[in-house]
């Protein structure tokens, strides 16, 4: 009996540890999903890319008077996936 | 829309906050994965269970450490895109390529093998083991390197250049990125001091053990290896800050100066200012204590070269910001549809001083029109706090010269075979615990509060890379994080404690304190350590 209690030791253990920090990992995943849903789930720049008009807006001032004709069209500003095709 | 100062404030403050809470993790997860990589060697070159136990038990530690560490650097992400949303675009394609890799890295390499590290101890051979030890720890240690890549770029930004088109930086040469002589040499240093941590936290765990005369053989085995690594690491840390102070004073010469006080330009060899308070308003160190000629040796390893003192830098940043003036104004030009080659010409020939003009936004609207008075005043915003940088750094070096003495102590009373009767070394050990840390978080304070006020050193000023929010939203969202962060680090505490507290018998073999009265584990500290 005593044996079979020693054997049966580590491996309750090991689940033990392994309980304790999944727990830990899945608690620590709610919260930081919560804090990006709360906090940081809508921004500015989505995949690190803005409009360039918005960063012209904060570099320039405001977006050139002729913005819309050259160097590239206002309408695509609306989104900042774009950008790159016009190169 | 510029955001206000406190805003600007505010998103420094809680993006600081983060990365200095999530770099507590971090050290320990890069140096015990090697530890754990020596101790395994050991036991597979040798075949001797206690280095298989040692693997196991600093093995769980390091898994506490590993869980609580994984995904609190991203937040750091999250603030990218939202309080950092300018920047984060000027960056995005720099940083696009090295943070893909460290996610892959983290998710995919570390994680897999971790979870093989801790479940396949009865499933792969010894080889095969050690095999995925080793890939744990590669896989930390170049998790980092993809992160350090990126911070090495903010800090000198190569391999890139600015569209006018898409209004961000754009790669031009992956190598240069990659083998940038700051973020190499900030990688090592990083990973060393790393390593120092790890070394001391095994090394002051086993010393506690010693102390308490409990588990010896198994302490006294894990004391040599963390003192070993802990020594050859703590002499990379410091061989390596050296490089690291020597790239800075390369690319980023206000760093250094306000790192030094140094504010007139001396004859060279400058010396070197110990000690001192120095004073901002009076641009001079009260009570400075100088050592001849260290400071110009160390800096330019040369005798003949100067280091430029921050009045002369500030008379250069004035000059670099009336030639941005010009790119600012080609650039108005530019984007007004004037793309003859003349403007594109002018735009090129200024550009990499436009982010000097972008300095005066902070006094003006119209650049173009900014006064004498006001291009002084950005210039003077080029030179940051001196006295927390100089203390910092002071405080970073002399905790690298403890830990020197710690470990070449240890060394020194293991090989004599004389450690037990140094019970002030080992109480002196187990009290050092936590400075290596204070180094750590030191350290980045002077790399990143030194490099104000640019976010990517001397292209893009940190008041135009922050996002306009409200200051009540950002008071929320750092609360936030900093009640989830201390709870993270309690809880990381916690379990650190119990497993210290338990020991090597956590692992139930039967050999250890507390599972048996009858084992040489458990011999006095002066029997074991004589071993």
């Amino acid at each position: 009996m005593r044996t079979l209690k020693a054997l049966a030791r580590p491996q309750v253990s090991q689940f033990r540890f392994a309980l304790e920090l999944t727990t830990v990992v899945a608690i620590k995943a709610a919260l930081l999903y919560w804090a990006w849903s709360a906090w940081f789930s809508h921004p500015l720049a989505p995949h690190m890319r803005m409009s360039p008009a918005l960063v012209q807006q904060q570099i320039l001032g405001a977006p050139a008077a002729n913005f819309a004709s050259a160097p590239f069209a206002a309408s695509d500003l609306s989104s900042g996936e774009n950008h790159d095709s016009r190169r | 829309m510029i955001p206000a100062a406190d805003v600007v404030e505010l998103s420094r403050l809680q993006f600081g906050l983060t990365a200095m809470f999530h770099f507590l993790f971090v050290p320990l997860t890069l140096g015990l994965s090697w530890i754990l990589v020596i101790c395994e060697s050991v036991y597979v070159m040798t075949g001797q269970q206690v280095y298989k136990d040692m693997t196991r038990f600093w093995g769980k530690l390091f898994g506490i450490n590993f869980a609580m560490g994984i995904t609190t650097g991203i937040t750091l992400e999250f603030q990218f895109g939202t309080n950092w949303a300018y920047y984060s675009h000027y960056v995005g394609d720099i940083f696009g390529v090295p943070l893909a890799i460290e996610g892959m890295m983290a998710f995919f390499l570390e994680s897999t093998f971790v979870g093989l590290f801790f479940f396949g101890w009865d499933r792969l051979s010894r080889k095969q083991h050690l095999l995925v030890t080793f890939l744990v720890a590669l896989g930390s240690n170049l998790s980092a390197l993809w992160i350090l890549i990126a911070n090495g770029w903010m800090q000198n930004p190569v391999g890139a250049d600015f569209n006018y088109v898409t209004m961000r930086m754009e790669l031009t040469s992956i190598g240069q990125v990659f083998f940038n002589p700051v973020a190499q040499a900030k990688f090592v240093h990083t990973v060393a001091a790393g390593y120092v941590a790890a070394s001391m936290f095994v090394l002051g765990v086993s010393s506690w053990y010693l102390l308490k005369a409990r588990d010896t053989g198994f302490a006294i085995r894990s004391f040599a290896v963390a003192a070993g690594f802990g020594l050859a690491s703590v002499c990379s840390v410091i061989v390596l800050g050296d490089e690291s102070g020597y790239t800075a004073g390369e690319v980023q010469k206000v760093k250094l100066a306000a790192i030094e006080a140094e504010w007139d330009t001396a004859p060279a060899p400058a010396p070197f200012t110990a000690i001192g308070i120095p004073n901002q308003k009076e641009q001079r160190t009260d009570y400075a204590i100088k050592i001849p000629y260290v400071l110009g040796l160390i800096s330019t390893r040369s005798v003949d070269q100067q280091v430029t003192g921050i009045k002369d830098l500030r008379l250069e940043h004035e000059a670099r910001i009336r030639h941005g003036m010009t790119a600012y104004a080609a650039l108005l030009k530019l984007q007004a549809g004037d793309t003859s080659p003349a403007v594109k010409a002018q735009f090129e020939a200024a550009k990499k001083d436009l982010g000097f003009a972008l300095l005066l936004k902070k006094y003006t609207p119209n650049v173009l029109d900014a006064s004498e008075t006001q291009i002084k005043a950005a210039a003077g915003d080029t030179i940051p706090q001196v006295l927390p940088l100089f203390l910092s750094f002071r405080l970073m070096v002399g905790l690298g010269f403890l830990f020197l003495f710690i470990f070449s102590a240890s060394f020194y009373f293991l090989a004599r075979r004389n450690l037990a009767p140094q019970r002030w070394l080992l109480r002196l050990i187990v009290w050092s615990i936590p400075l290596p840390w204070v180094a750590i978080e030191t350290g980045w304070f002077v790399a990143e509060y030194g490099r104000q006020p640019w976010t990517i050193s001397g292209i893009l000023p940190t008041r135009l890379s922050a996002s306009a929010l409200d200051a009540s939203q950002l008071h929320f969202s750092m609360f936030g994080l900093l009640a989830i962060y201390s709870a993270l680090f309690v809880i990381e505490m916690f379990l650190m404690l119990k497993y210290i507290r338990i020991g090597p018998a956590a692992l139930h073999t039967g050999r250890y304190f507390g599972e048996t009265t009858n084992d040489t584990s458990a011999l006095p500290a002066q029997t074991a350590a004589s071993h």
